[in-house]
């Protein structure tokens, strides 16, 4: 629904994002990157609150900066606090709902359930000024919601919320994926992202490094073998069969002699041959796991 | 008991239209100030001249017959041109004027690039002009109690009290000359607070700035009409071109038999136009196509 073609966004002579192309489809879509890499950039370009120095960014073909149009469809919860601290959770959020055309009595509503949705239902009642660090980070999801937006861009969202709030936050945001929405969710936090999505967005320096699902990247990952962790009862003789495999890299023994771990080019070709092998004969295979598809790993061997 | 579906309810209803957005800040702008007492004394206090006024009407209209007082009361002045201008242009209702403007319009943007509500407005289906709008309307709906607002009350009590709509037709400049004074005078000096307000993140700077710029002003123009004597010296002083614009618009002197500091109508109308459009080229340079965020 959003596009963004040849996209960058240059302060001055720092760039903030360079040359991104990306398509931003409904469920929910993990951005990474360290310090600087220009998530927020992303995320502020797409809520149309920059303007990109090059390139384009549209929502269903329309440019989303000043266009109060394409702003209505997309809820932004901003990675800063932006209140108004004299205000109630429920008032503000109320009030931007009313800004989004909302009837006052239906803003009033509507708010109270985006609070209730976040898991701040009675608290939204306290002034802003008085709220710790995650109500406000839930006051500013629940704002980004309240006018019941197709596209969501949350920056941090999780910041500063305790282990319940997140893990209530974390399944509010893959049921907004799972009902259609357009959910982009920038985080530091791997883990928190691999409990949303296997979708993931991945910048450096800028730019797009990777996109995709994460077992898809990491296999993309040609300069760093695949890590196969194999327990069997006969190690030694399942690797002088795997070693002869031109996908295996290496095979190295571990543990009490019966654990193996394997370095794989090609997974694909691996698994096939594995699956093929096993049909063959009987090798005693008790675990097969994978040692390096997940997020983190990936994130390290593209960023580190 | 069944088990309702608890998810999130995408919402079908009806919206405000676009063009109508604005009506929440703008509400959500007034709505304090109407809830501070000092602020609603201050108010008060802006009409206490025009309460004379009332009372001028009153007097000539119901007491003027009266034998006792009537030579009392043919001394007093009139409700018409000059009175309007006098209650307009005098230093009492441009203080309070300035005061109001600084206690509101200070803040109108400052206050909202300061706590980043602003990229949270913006990015909401609300264009700038519609924000800025707004905002300006805010502040121009104090500033009418200070210009065409208790004009509007005089004139009806006016009308009513002596039961004469032909008193409309005779004294139509005061009508006419109240709105361009309200058009050219405050409502130009909202423009001036938004497009100064848009260029801080501090209200009180803002505040601070403005105040310098009314009453300082006018000290400086003081030191250099001393030496010069020349009254085009007063051309930058806001107030004195307030003072100026009221008796413009109304045809009649503020401070009658006194030797005025009497600026060209000319010179007077360049100094708003000017002040007008820096503003509006400011604030065109600050929002027109500018992302709200750097």
């Amino acid at each position: 629904m959003i596009r963004v073609q040849n996209a960058s966004r240059w302060y001055g002579l720092v760039v903030g994002i360079n040359r991104v192309s990306l398509d931003l489809e409904p469920g929910v879509t993990g951005l990474l990157g360290v310090n600087g890499a220009g998530k927020s950039t992303l995320l502020n370009l797409m809520a149309g609150l920059l303007q990109p120095t090059a390139g384009s960014v549209t929502l269903g073909g329309e440019p989303i900066f000043a266009n109060p149009g394409a702003l209505a469809r997309i809820g932004y919860c901003p990675g800063a606090d932006r209140f108004w601290e004299d205000m109630t959770g429920l008032e503000f959020v109320a009030f931007l709902g009313r800004l989004s055309g909302l009837s006052p009595a239906e803003a009033t509503e509507r708010a109270g359930r985006a609070l209730q949705e976040v898991a701040l239902g009675d608290e939204g009642g306290k002034k802003i000024r008085a709220m710790s660090k995650g109500m406000r980070q839930k006051v500013k999801m629940a704002q980004a919601l309240v006018h019941d937006p197709q596209i969501l861009l949350l920056d941090e969202p999780l910041n500063g919320m305790d282990p319940p709030s997140r893990a209530h936050a974390i399944a509010a945001i893959k049921r907004w994926g799972e009902e259609g929405r357009c959910v982009l969710v920038s985080s530091h936090l791997l883990h928190e992202v691999e409990a949303m999505t296997s979708r993931i967005l991945l910048l450096h320096y800028g730019r797009v490094l990777a996109s995709g699902e994460v077992p898809q990247v990491r296999e993309a990952i040609a300069s760093r073998p695949l890590k196969v962790f194999l327990r069997c009862a006969d190690a030694r003789a399942l690797a002088s069969v795997l070693i002869a495999w031109p996908t295996v890299a290496s095979v190295t023994f571990a543990g009490d002699g019966r654990n193996l771990t394997v370095e794989v080019s090609d997974a694909s070709d691996f698994r096939a041959r594995l699956g093929a092998l096993l049909a063959e004969r009987e090798v005693g295979l008790e675990i097969l796991n994978p040692l390096d598809d997940n997020l983190a790993a990936v994130f390290s061997y593209l960023v580190a | 008991m069944p088990v309702f579906e608890q998810g999130y309810a995408p919402y079908d209803g009806p919206r405000r239209p676009l063009s109508k957005r604005w009506w929440p800040v703008f509400r959500e702008e007034v709505q304090p100030y109407l809830r501070k007492r000092r602020f609603l004394f201050l108010l008060i206090l802006a009409l206490l001249p025009w309460a004379w006024g009332i009372l001028l009407t009153f007097f000539h209209t119901q007491l003027g017959d009266s034998e006792n007082v009537k030579a009392f009361i043919a001394e007093l002045p009139k409700v018409d041109e000059s009175l309007v201008a006098v209650l307009l242009g005098n230093f009492y209702n441009l203080f309070l004027l300035t005061i109001v403007s600084i206690w509101v319009g200070s803040g109108l943007v400052a206050r909202d690039r300061r706590d980043g509500t602003l990229a949270v407005f913006l990015g909401r289906a609300l264009g700038p002009l519609q924000y800025l709008w707004a905002k300006g309307a805010a502040l121009g709906f104090f500033l009418l109690v200070f210009s065409l607002l208790p004009v509007l009350v005089l004139v009806i009590f006016q009308v009513g009290l002596t039961g004469e709509p032909a008193w409309l037709w005779e004294h139509a400049r005061v009508l006419w000359g109240s709105a361009l004074f309200t058009l050219l005078g405050p409502f130009t000096l909202v423009l001036f607070l938004l497009a100064l307000s848009s260029m801080g993140r501090s209200p009180r700077l803002v505040g601070l700035t403005f105040f310098g710029i009314v009453f300082l002003g006018p000290a400086a123009c003081g030191i250099l009409y001393a030496i010069t004597r020349s009254p085009l010296v007063w051309f930058p002083s806001i107030f004195t071109q307030l003072k100026a614009l009221a008796e413009l618009c109304l045809g009649a002197e503020v401070h009658p038999g006194e030797p005025g500091l009497i600026l060209p109508p000319a010179a007077t109308l360049c100094f708003f136009a000017l002040l007008a459009a820096s503003s509006v080229l400011v604030l065109a340079a600050r929002f027109r196509g500018r992302a709200v965020l750097k």
